[in-house]
């Protein structure tokens, strides 16, 4: 893996409830000497995270309806409307597991045309957990994703049951998705190796929790990435 | 205290807070469980919030609580999204709402913060529906807890729960220490790995007044209570 790569592929995931504000601060300093895609973390740090990487080539990526979805959707579009207004510059959507639960697909594209609608140009990432999406659901959320203008579909990110994504799930997904639709996995991924391997099987975009960028750093620097 | 209902006297299920929040649950599971949920003079049970209405129709007439949670469990939504949406869960028929709030500003020790979140959302939404504000005891020390839950008095809140599970648990020393500082100023209910009835009676005992459960079967066991099909 090149830095190139780190800067295209990985992407620093600030899902951690405990963190101080100035371990923030330390956390999107990592980002930045890592060169990292993008910085995801939810919608109340993204003017903090914009004061901090501005000027630097990561995204900051909001967290809309995280981690379970399960809110109306119109109260979702106006937050993700609201949190573009504040500064994101990217958007990842959580889709609500009880509509995919009841194959309720309306909804589903009902909310893509709506979020394709009011946020043009805007790099919307879906969030849908494989762990807990029924067989059907995830060709539905594929497609709708495919027609929708969709960039990536997030399809672990760690509250569908599973204590970690694998290459195997990943390589699966893949095998059911449409070509040009990126994949990105999430959970338990903490180190070059796991993220090397979740590309080989499939996956465009891999997140880290932010706790693990140290390991990371360290580990980049021993194999000259960066 | 035990609480007679008919002929039946239960010692946990009055004090049971319940919830169905489960990724990938069907409507037909929600609507099992809710139906079960009626028979029983359950202190609450909490649905997400997309359940909520036809919850409401199912529980019509019966005598629990309805809620659901919002910003959990991490809190992250700011002021206003926390207050639109308590308002919508309102007009979708909830009684109560356990909320959380910004931990973040709790562990930097900035707990005006938390002050001023509890009075805005307290001011805009308290007269429609009963505000639980969720302490996530389990991440902080004990200065922390007792700061938070100080923030969350003066901003006019005065039920908490003390943390949301998911792996974040509560004590009893936790359920203590909150009862002998606050006493009657902070209605305490605890949440977070409560699963036997020993560990449950020793929170009621050490002053909370509800128990959320996320795995009540020992508790309904310990009342003579069938629990929902094993699908529900």
């Amino acid at each position: 893996m090149t830095s190139d790569e780190l800067a295209c592929c990985v992407d620093a995931l600030f899902t951690d409830m405990g963190p101080t504000k100035s371990q923030f601060d330390s956390y999107c300093l990592k980002v930045e000497q890592l060169a990292l895609r993008a910085l995801v973390l939810p919608p109340r740090l993204v003017t903090s995270a914009g004061r901090r990487l501005g000027a630097t080539s990561t995204k900051i990526v909001a967290l809309v309806g995280y981690p379970f979805g399960a809110y109306p959707l119109k109260a979702k579009l106006s937050d993700a409307e609201e949190t573009v207004k504040r500064g994101a510059g990217s958007l990842e959507f959580v889709l609500n597991p009880d509509a995919l639960a009841d194959a309720n697909y309306e909804e589903l594209e009902s909310g893509l045309r709506c979020l394709a609608g009011i946020l043009p140009g805007t790099e919307i990432g879906l969030i849908a957990e494989a762990g807990y999406l029924p067989a059907d659901a995830w060709s539905a959320v594929c497609r709708a994703a495919s027609e929708n203008g969709i960039s990536y579909v997030v399809c672990t990110a760690g509250f569908g049951g599973s204590s970690t994504v694998t290459p195997e799930l990943i390589a699966s997904l893949r095998a059911n998705a449409p070509r040009g639709l990126r994949l990105k996995a999430w959970h338990g991924i903490g180190s070059l190796g796991g993220v090397e391997a979740l590309r080989e099987a499939g996956a465009s975009l891999v997140g880290l929790p932010t706790l693990a960028l140290e390991r990371l750093a360290e580990e980049a620097k021993t194999r000259g990435v960066a | 205290m035990d609480v007679m209902d008919g002929d039946c006297e239960y010692r946990f299920v009055v004090h049971l807070v319940l919830a169905l929040i489960a990724p990938g649950a069907t409507g037909s599971r929600i609507r099992a469980f809710l139906n079960w949920v009626r028979q029983y003079p359950f202190a609450a049970v909490f649905v997400d919030m997309t359940r909520l209405p036809e919850a409401r129709e199912i529980l019509d007439g019966a005598a629990v609580c309805l809620g659901a949670p919002i910003a959990h469990p991490f809190g992250w939504m700011d002021r206003g999204a926390k207050s639109r949406y308590i308002l919508q869960a309102v007009d979708y028929g909830a009684d109560e709402v356990d909320m959380g709030l910004d931990y973040m500003s709790a562990k930097s020790h900035d707990f005006d913060s938390i002050t001023e979140e509890v009075r805005f959302l307290t001011a805009e939404t308290a007269e429609r529906v009963q505000l639980v504000f969720v302490a996530q005891l389990s991440i902080l020390n004990d200065e922390e807890k007792l700061a938070i839950c100080e923030a969350i008095i003066k901003g006019g809140g005065h039920r908490i729960c003390t943390c949301w599970g998911y792996g974040w648990n509560t004590s009893v020393s936790d359920v203590s220490l909150l009862a002998n500082e606050f006493g009657d100023d902070l209605r305490i209910e605890a949440g977070g790995g409560i699963r036997a009835p020993e560990q449950a009676q020793e929170m009621l005992d050490a002053g909370a007044v509800r128990i959320h459960s996320g795995d009540p079967r020992l508790l309904l066991e310990a009342d003579g209570v069938s629990p929902p099909d094993p699908q529900t």
